[in-house]
């Protein structure tokens, strides 16, 4: 099953709220069939601009990571799931970058001249 | 000699140039002044340049770009602009510099980067483009 990543910024409340629609939340990932890895929580703090979802306007919100493996299908019912919650201000699920191998960068390839000044592709006419 | 001149004044000038060329050719190889080389061992061997330089790596070859990393990603951002600015400015190479321009749309979508403008922590960053800001 492949490695996801779930983005989950959720409205400013009070902390036992928060815990209980986290709870919430992973419940119903779990009920799709994914299986929990990490749970990272980028503490409480300002949003990079007012972010209005479900007619209210946001100032602050709780950033959170839920790493998981899930079947491919289980992606498209949860945002499904999550896009109408009041409590998420802005749900994403993305490919893990852990899991994607990091190429080896040789270094900067010199452009041969002729490819600066003469234009190699064919001109529609 | 003289039967040679009477066969020259026969025929046409274009003719003659050429039994010229070929009479000095047979000439010229019949001295001893320009001898073929039969041997081979004095050429250059084909290889590899030796003194080739590693090809230079721009500041992100080798390192891991994240999406979480808003401050390595704001210090390819203007301050008062939304736009990333051009490969002459900050001088990446085609692939990372295609990475990072991915990565800073993505954190900008998800809601950890501003759009319109560069957060205001990472103003006083060190300046890693090819810019000059006003002071």
């Amino acid at each position: 099953m492949p490695c996801y990543k779930l983005a989950l910024i959720l409205k400013a409340m009070w902390q036992p709220k928060t815990a209980a629609a986290l709870k919430h939340k992973i419940e119903a990932l779990m009920d799709r069939g994914a299986i929990m890895r990490d749970l990272e929580n980028l503490s409480e703090r300002a949003l990079p601009c007012k972010i209005s979802t479900h007619n209210q306007w946001h100032n602050r919100g709780e950033y959170l990571l839920v790493d998981f493996y899930a079947p491919t299908i289980t992606v498209e019912s949860m945002m499904k799931h999550l896009s109408p919650n009041v409590d998420v201000i802005r749900p994403n699920i993305v490919k893990h970058t852990l899991t994607q191998e990091l190429k080896e960068c040789e270094g900067t390839v010199p452009i041969p001249l002729e490819k600066k000044f003469y234009y190699t592709k064919k001109r529609k006419k | 000699m003289v039967a040679m001149v009477a066969i020259c004044g026969g025929l046409r000038r274009k003719k003659l140039t050429h039994l010229v060329t070929a009479a000095v050719m047979l000439w010229r190889r019949g001295c001893s002044r320009y001898k073929q080389v039969s041997s081979k061992e004095d050429l250059p061997i084909p290889m590899e340049n030796p003194y080739k330089e590693p090809l230079k790596k721009c500041i992100l070859c080798g390192k891991l770009i994240d999406y979480k990393n808003v401050q390595l990603l704001s210090q390819f951002v203007p301050p008062f602009t939304g736009c990333i600015y051009g490969r002459h400015i900050t001088g990446l190479c085609g692939k990372k510099r295609k990475e990072i321009t991915k990565t800073i749309k993505r954190a900008q979508i998800m809601g950890f980067m501003p759009v319109t403008y560069k957060n205001p922590a990472y103003v006083k960053d060190p300046i890693v483009c090819n810019v000059r800001y006003r002071e």
